[in-house]
């Protein structure tokens, strides 16, 4: 993707990084790159899945039913949140639409692996 | 002119980025990044090794509770022990092999472009070297 740098007068001040605030000009601070969302996407997935697969057979090994295995579930994200958090050196902008995004993104999707292997470490521990 | 005072520039901003600085994600391990994947994957592996054995220590432990017909209440503590372990080796595992991630913001990689790779490189050079026939 080629785009046309508009190239300002050079301030002193200003880093390249930030954006214009002047409204007549385009702000390119919000121009994002496809390819690079979709490849952060995957691995936020790939680790969110991962984990849940993992608190998932850890909370069917230790006996969670109902609620608490939901709780469990919620928990182990939100740790996998800080956890990313602090890799990105808690500046989540450069790397995600919004900051928030790197705490909710893709929790849902890990929600169904946690509850598969619940159920299936569960079974295999307490059951057979 | 000012198309060689911009070539000076961009070719000093190269230089300031051609000086190793690690990225500000790598904060999970100090090392840099060769050495650093082996104990991620070591962790990794750690992890599930730790998993299966944890499950074969609860199922021993539920079949003890039912031959001496107790009631399945809690797990006990080493078994807990080892499940926290299990989550923190795994996660820690799989941060540091997973989530690097890329900047988005197409200003990021656009910012460090120079004139020079504005100009269209090398093949557009042209040579007049052959003498007229």
């Amino acid at each position: 993707v080629f785009c046309l740098v508009l190239r300002r007068r050079p301030s002193p001040h200003a880093p390249a990084m930030e954006p214009p605030s002047e409204a007549a000009d385009v702000d390119f601070s919000e121009v994002f790159a496809g390819d690079k969302i979709a490849f952060n996407n995957s691995k936020l997935n790939y680790c969110r899945v991962f984990v849940a697969i993992l608190s998932g057979c850890v909370a069917g090994v230790l006996g969670l039913t109902g609620l608490s295995g939901f709780v469990a579930f919620f928990a182990t994200a939100l740790l996998l949140s800080a956890g990313l958090y602090v890799k990105v050196g808690c500046q989540p902008k450069p790397f995600f639409k919004t900051p928030s995004d790197i705490w909710f993104d893709g929790v849902m999707q890990a929600m169904l692996s946690y509850i598969l292997f619940w159920t299936l470490f569960y079974d295999i521990v307490h059951i057979y | 002119s000012t198309r060689l005072r911009s070539r000076s520039v961009c070719v000093s901003r190269a230089r300031q980025e051609r000086q190793l600085c690690p990225p500000p994600g790598s904060a999970l391990l100090p090392s840099h990044m060769g050495v650093g994947r082996r104990f991620y994957k070591l962790a990794v592996a750690a992890s599930v090794l730790l998993l299966a054995h944890v499950t074969v220590c609860a199922i021993q432990h539920r079949e003890y509770l039912k031959a001496m017909q107790q009631p399945f209440t809690y797990p006990p503590v080493e078994i807990v022990l080892q499940c926290a372990l299990v989550l923190v080796l795994g996660a820690w595992g799989v941060l540091g092999l997973q989530a690097n991630f890329v900047p988005i913001r197409t200003t990021t990689h656009l910012a460090k472009q120079t004139v020079d790779s504005l100009d269209g490189g090398p093949e557009w050079v042209h040579f007049n070297t052959r003498p007229l026939r």
